[in-house]
C-alpha cells in the first residue's frame, strides 16, 4: 500500500476587488487576498486546468477586468521521493504578487 | 502551492506548465498532476531488498534473469560478493533493470573467457534517492555515467563521517 494518503489534485481561483499595490508586507496582502468575500465582477471556482485563465474567462459574463486580485490554491502529491518539481506561472500582476509553496515564501 | 497577485487592468490570461526531474513540460491540469500521483500508487514500498542468485555452470558472459520481489519505482542494483567456486576471477556486471527485474552476468577475462563453475552472486537493490533506516543509518542510491577515468560523484546527503562507497558495473 502506498505510504500515505494520496489525494487528487486540486486547482482552486478565487479572484477579488484589489486596488493598491502589494508592497512589501506579503502576509497582510496574501491574508487579505487568500480571506476575501466574493462579490460582483469577481469569483472562486475550482478549475481542471490553468489554461488561459483570467478573471473574466473565470467568472464569465459581468466579469471585470479591472483591479482583480487573485489567489491561487494548488494541491497535489508529490509523488516522488527526492522529486525535483519546476513550474512555470506566468502572470500580469502589475500591483504585485507572492507564490508560496508549503506555506514558505518563494519569490 | 499558493499563489497571490493583484492588477489594475487588463485582465491577462495565464498558462501554466510543471515539469518534474526535468522531464517534459506539461499543461497544468488536475489530470497531469493526478498522473504522477497514480505513479506514486505503483512506486516504491521497499527501500532495500537482498538475495542472491546461483548460476549453473556455462559460458561466462551469459546473462540471467533475476527476479525483483519488492516494489520499487527506480531500483539501483549492487552486485557482490560471489562465491569463488571457479578459479577464474570475472567481473560482474548488470543490465537490463528494471521495477520488476534485472539482467546480471559475470565476465571472465578476455583470455580466459571459456565455461565458468557455477557460482552464488548476492546482490542488494536500493531505491534510488535517500533513505534513513530504522537504526538511523542514511544510505543513498543512485547512478551516474561513466567510462575508463576516474569520474567525481556528489553526495546529495551531507555524511558526518565518510560513507562506505559500493559501486556495480551496469552496462548494456
Amino acid at each position: 500500500m502506498p505510504r500515505f494518503p494520496l489525494q487528487d489534485a486540486t486547482i482552486f481561483v478565487r479572484t477579488t476587488q484589489y486596488k493598491s499595490n502589494v508592497g512589501k508586507d506579503f502576509p497582510k496582502f496574501a491574508k487579505t487576498i487568500s480571506n476575501a468575500k466574493a462579490s460582483k465582477g469577481y469569483c472562486e471556482k475550482l478549475v481542471p486546468a490553468m489554461t488561459k485563465v483570467s478573471n473574466r474567462a473565470l467568472c464569465g459574463r459581468g466579469a471585470t477586468n479591472k483591479n482583480v486580485g487573485f489567489y491561487y490554491r494548488v494541491t497535489f502529491a508529490n509523488a516522488y521521493n527526492n522529486a525535483k518539481w519546476s513550474f512555470r506561472t506566468p502572470t500580469d500582476f502589475g500591483l504585485g504578487g507572492v507564490s508560496m509553496m508549503d506555506g514558505k515564501i518563494m519569490k | 502551492m499558493e499563489l497571490y497577485g493583484a492588477e489594475s487592468c487588463c485582465d491577462g490570461q495565464t498558462t501554466w506548465q510543471f515539469q518534474v526531474n526535468g522531464g517534459k513540460w506539461m499543461a497544468f491540469t488536475t489530470a497531469n498532476l493526478n498522473s504522477f500521483k497514480l505513479l506514486k500508487a505503483v512506486q516504491y514500498e521497499t527501500v532495500i531488498e537482498f538475495g542472491d542468485y546461483s548460476l549453473k555452470k556455462g559460458p561466462t558472459s551469459k546473462w540471467f534473469k533475476v527476479p525483483i520481489r519488492g516494489k520499487f519505482n527506480r531500483p539501483v542494483v549492487i552486485l557482490g560478493p560471489l562465491s569463488m567456486n571457479g578459479g577464474q576471477p570475472v567481473a560482474m556486471r548488470v543490465k537490463d533493470v528494471t521495477r520488476t527485474s534485472f539482467k546480471l552476468s559475470i565476465q571472465e577475462y578476455p583470455n580466459q573467457q571459456q565455461d565458468h563453475n557455477a557460482e552464488t552472486v548476492s546482490y542488494m537493490i536500493v531505491e534510488e534517492g535517500i533513505h534513513t533506516l530504522k537504526d538511523g543509518t542514511v544510505v543513498e542510491a543512485g547512478t551516474t555515467a561513466a567510462n575508463g577515468k576516474y569520474t567525481r560523484v556528489n553526495y546529495r546527503t551531507k555524511f558526518r563521517n565518510a560513507p562506505v562507497v559500493l559501486a556495480q558495473i551496469a552496462t548494456q
